[in-house]
């Protein structure tokens, strides 16, 4: 099926606007999310560097309680003074996540705490690790992990111990002693709640050594086993950030260390959450792309339809000239080219009638002049004549050349009508003259001989008839009859080229320059002076118009003459290819041509 | 002519109405966005999980639903916990049950006292039912989550011997008889006896949720005769137990095993006065309970049966890390 051009444009916009978006929007879209996780992994990094801050400024902020404790316990003479109760009970005050605090000795034995609680009998002070940590390294501070404080009678509470050897005054003695200040998730808790990355991200803390899990959002699940952190990649990193799919979704894992206590907060985001934006602009380049296809199919529907009209209006021109209405302009307004097309069919169409007309007045013509020269032929005042001479014949019992005036004339007739077609053979056209030549010279009483030749090639060649007949009449009126001597009339035609030329040729009378300057230019129209040239007026006229509607502007006749020298005649036609075999076969034998002549 | 002249005004309209329509699709993609959100919040506003536990308060039961919290507000979800006061109340949760299921609940985890009724009160709902803890045996019941209690049974009474050497009398002390878990922890323990032939059964008394009740069941036990050891079928019977032995100053002499980890029973655990008990998982039970209803609405398959392990926790494994993050629920 072939296309029109309304789906050509249509298509072919659309699919290369489509192909043009696409590929941008491919471009913007990769740069934008390259951009996308790039900010993404520097803003939760810097999340995650706040959270690490932020727990340093807490665990440092706790060690200057410590410390401040610790100075108080030095400070006091008596550790059982009220004075120095208050004022422990009072540091407890400010830090609602200090849970309890207690001084042991080295031994494991209480020596006071806050607030009172009571030690379980049955627990083993100095196998507990903080107690250990406490003893081996004196003086330093050290951080527990996560675990259940169970030392006091009716109550298990997940803490962080902080536990520290120090040497105090009891009893007037210097004693080894141990100092433990439990504390409570609740500050971690909300260092880390306060963080938001995404919905679903999160912020956890392991511990450096052994990758125990300190804080967790979820810790409850993962220690039942219901969620799984994948820790192990984590702390191999002291800095930096990776993604992580252990989990079976895309995530980007940041690490950064806390410097004084050895642990790792780890920032946990979602890709997925992280890019919601490339998802955003994803959908969003996804509806402008569709917004932008549609537009397109739309506008270029709109305009191939705009394109296409006036091309359809014309067609719809032409197919009501093709009915044969000629009358009909085409009056399409569009584009300019369009417009032009439509301006130059007009004229097309005009010139078109212009030629119609010609060609109907041609043929009007055509028609005219065949029926005048047939009229020509069977003009009664020749026939008249003809037979009249023949009825003279008869008186005189002149048998022989009444047998040949009667067999040219019928001849004649013969040739003259041919079947009504208008074309024949160039002998046939010779044999015409021969016979018309014939019939004068009898009627003229051997006034005048005659010859005809031809080019054996000629022959079969197509011309129109009744071309030579109206000349030789002219040349036998108004050349010959008035002669005193006789006359001669020579006809002759060959090949000129790529035309046959006919010549025919008097010795008469000839004509004034001024008369042949009338014929020539073809407004001679006879003079009229006699009866007897009123059928052959027209000649000359007619043999040019028909040829010339015939054949064409370069062909015609020219006439020559001199006064007492004689006129010579020269018609032209092109040479066309032979039309069928009948023409030639109806020629004449060329040898018995020449014997024009009276015996 | 005229044909395709309508045919291409035709395809033109249908165009610019499509586009129109895309236009205004594309252009107020919020408007669409809203109303699509606004219908799944309203959707997951409006439909509550029910959760019924059988015993308002205990530690037990706390855990499980801090299990449940932490899943409904995981899968944002509303959570509506019931229960009634106390484990023996088999009428009271019926008739929450049932008003629960009239007031439209969407999914209802159920923690059974009487798995009979309950199976037919839930006999005929199209909302998806889950059962924690205590076995439904009701086709409609779509998972079971909690423990192997014959399992948990035989794990109780292998302790026993290990810590009776083998050769003993022994009291057993549960609930109710009725009680389905009861039972298949009986049936464990018997048959895990079974293995142990000086081990000899004295009774198997029931002495409901009540501690003073078991203590008092205790004493008259103890009363009667020589008792080496005793297993506890549930919390509330080993504190009892353990408060009457504890009185007659034979913590050491009388070996006593005992299920879950309420507050008390660890007290006990860590200063010799329980020698063992089974721990079961609370908080996960509650967590796959409400995980797992969320999923049956969305009409995703759930597993027919979580079996959640079960552990036996004595004085000396009871401050493993592993089993501090088990025993003692991590409260912030």
């Amino acid at each position: 099926m072939r296309k029109s051009i309304q789906f050509i444009i249509t298509v072919s916009f659309s699919l290369f606007s489509v192909i043009v978006i696409s590929v941008l929007g491919l471009l913007l879209y990769d740069k934008f999310s390259k951009t996308e996780e790039q900010s993404a992994i520097v803003s939760t990094q810097q999340i995650v560097e706040q959270v690490s801050y932020n727990l340093e400024d807490y665990v440092r902020g706790m060690t200057e309680v410590f410390k401040v404790i610790d100075g108080t316990i030095n400070n006091s003479e008596a550790i059982d003074q009220d004075t120095f109760l208050s004022e422990l009970d009072t540091i407890m005050r400010t830090r609602e996540d200090m849970i309890s605090l207690s001084l042991f000795t080295d031994q494991g034995e209480l020596l006071t705490n806050r607030p009172m609680q009571e030690i379980r009998s049955t627990i083993q002070l100095t196998e507990q690790t903080w107690f250990k940590s406490a003893v081996e390294t004196p003086n330093h501070l050290s951080f527990s992990l996560p675990h259940i404080q169970n030392i006091y009678r009716g109550s298990y509470r997940w803490v962080v111990s902080m536990s520290k050897g120090i040497t105090i005054t009891h009893n007037g003695v210097q004693t080894k002693a141990v100092l433990l200040v439990d504390v409570n998730f609740k500050k971690i808790d909300e260092l880390c709640q306060r963080v938001s990355l995404g919905k679903k991200g999160y912020v956890y803390i392991i511990d450096d050594s052994a990758g125990n899990i300190v804080y967790h959002p979820q810790q409850q699940l993962i220690y039942i086993g219901l969620k799984y952190e994948n820790v192990e990649p984590a702390l191999k990193y002291a800095y930096g950030n990776y993604i992580d799919d252990s989990t079976g979704e895309d995530r980007l894992i940041t690490i950064k260390t806390v410097n004084n206590i050895g642990w790792k907060v780890v920032g946990v985001s979602y890709m997925d959450e992280v890019m919601t934006s490339k998802q955003e602009v994803n959908d969003y380049m996804l509806r402008v792309l569709l917004i932008v296809l549609l537009l397109v199919v739309v506008i270029s529907a709109i305009m191939s339809a705009r394109i296409s009209r006036p091309i359809k209006q014309l067609e719809k021109a032409m197919k009501t000239v093709e009915r044969g209405d000629f009358n009909t302009g085409v009056e399409v307004r569009g584009a300019l080219e369009v417009e032009r097309l439509s301006q130059r069919y007009n004229l097309m169409m005009v010139k078109i009638k212009g030629l119609m007309n010609q060609i109907v007045l041609e043929q009007e013509a055509k028609r005219k002049y065949e029926l005048e020269a047939l009229q020509a032929q069977i003009n009664p005042h020749f026939l008249y004549n003809t037979l009249n001479s023949v009825v003279r014949m008869v008186g005189m019992s002149k048998n022989e050349d009444i047998i040949r005036t009667i067999t040219s004339l019928s001849k004649l007739f013969r040739i003259s009508l041919n079947k009504g077609q208008p074309i024949v053979a160039v002998g046939e056209e010779l044999e015409h003259a021969r016979h018309y030549l014939t019939i004068q010279q009898i009627r003229f009483k051997n006034k005048f001989n005659f010859t005809i030749e031809a080019e054996e090639d000629v022959l079969a060649c197509p011309t129109i008839k009744l071309i030579l007949q109206p000349i030789i009449e002219n040349a036998i009126i108004h050349g010959i009859e008035q002669m005193v001597d006789v006359g001669v009339i020579e006809v002759r035609a060959m090949m000129v080229g790529s035309r046959i030329r006919f010549t025919i040729r008097d010795n008469g009378l000839g004509m004034s320059p001024e008369k042949l300057a009338e014929i020539s230019a073809g407004t001679f129209r006879g003079s009229g002076d006699s009866a007897s040239y009123s059928g052959s007026g027209v000649g000359v006229h007619n043999v040019r118009e028909r040829i010339r509607i015939y054949f064409g502007e370069e062909y015609g006749l020219v006439y020559e003459s001199e006064l007492e020298e004689g006129t010579t005649v020269t018609i032209e036609i092109p040479r066309l290819p032979v039309i069928d075999g009948r023409s030639s076969g109806a020629a004449t034998n060329p040898s018995e041509l020449g014997k024009g002549e009276r015996e | 002519m005229r044909y395709s002249g309508k045919l291409r005004y035709g395809f033109a309209g249908a165009a610019a109405v499509a586009a129109l329509v895309l236009l205004a699709l594309v252009l107020f993609p919020s408007m669409m966005d809203s109303f699509r959100t606004d219908g799944l919040e309203e959707e997951g506003k409006s439909t509550p999980i029910t959760l019924m536990l059988r015993q308002k308060d205990s530690d037990y039961w706390n855990t499980v639903r801090k299990g449940a919290e932490a899943a409904a507000k995981e899968f944002g979800v509303q959570l509506q916990i019931i229960a009634p006061d106390d484990e023996d109340d088999v009428e009271g949760q019926l008739a929450m049950i049932r008003s629960a299921i009239k007031q439209g609940t969407h999914a209802l985890i159920v923690a059974a006292l009487d798995d009979m009724a309950v199976s037919r009160a839930v006999g005929d709902v199209r909302i998806p039912v889950i059962a924690i803890d205590t076995e439904l045996t009701s086709s409609h019941v779509r998972s079971y989550i909690g423990s192997n209690h014959y399992d948990a049974g035989q794990k109780a009474g292998e302790k026993m011997i290990e810590l009776l050497q083998g050769k003993g009398q022994v009291v057993i002390l549960s609930i109710t008889q009725d009680d389905r878990n009861t039972e298949q922890r009986v049936h464990g323990l018997l048959d895990a006896f079974k293995n142990a032939p000086d081990i000899e059964v004295l009774g198997n008394r029931y002495c409901m949720s009540s501690p003073e009740y078991c203590q008092e069941v205790t004493s008259v036990l103890m009363d009667k005769g020589e008792v080496d050891g005793i297993v506890a079928l549930n919390a509330g019977a080993s504190i009892g137990a353990s408060r009457e032995v504890d009185r007659r100053g034979m913590s050491k002499a009388v070996k006593m095993v005992a299920f879950d980890s309420a507050l008390e029973q660890l007290e006990l655990l860590q200063d010799g006065k329980l020698h063992g008990t089974i721990v079961q998982n609370p908080f996960s039970m509650g967590y796959l309970g409400v995980k797992y209803a969320v999923e049956a609405m969305d009409g995703k398959e759930i597993p027919e049966r979580v079996e959640i392990p079960t552990k036996v926790i004595d004085n000396e494994n009871m401050f493993w890390m592993d089993n501090q993050k088990l025993l003692f629920p991590f409260v912030k």
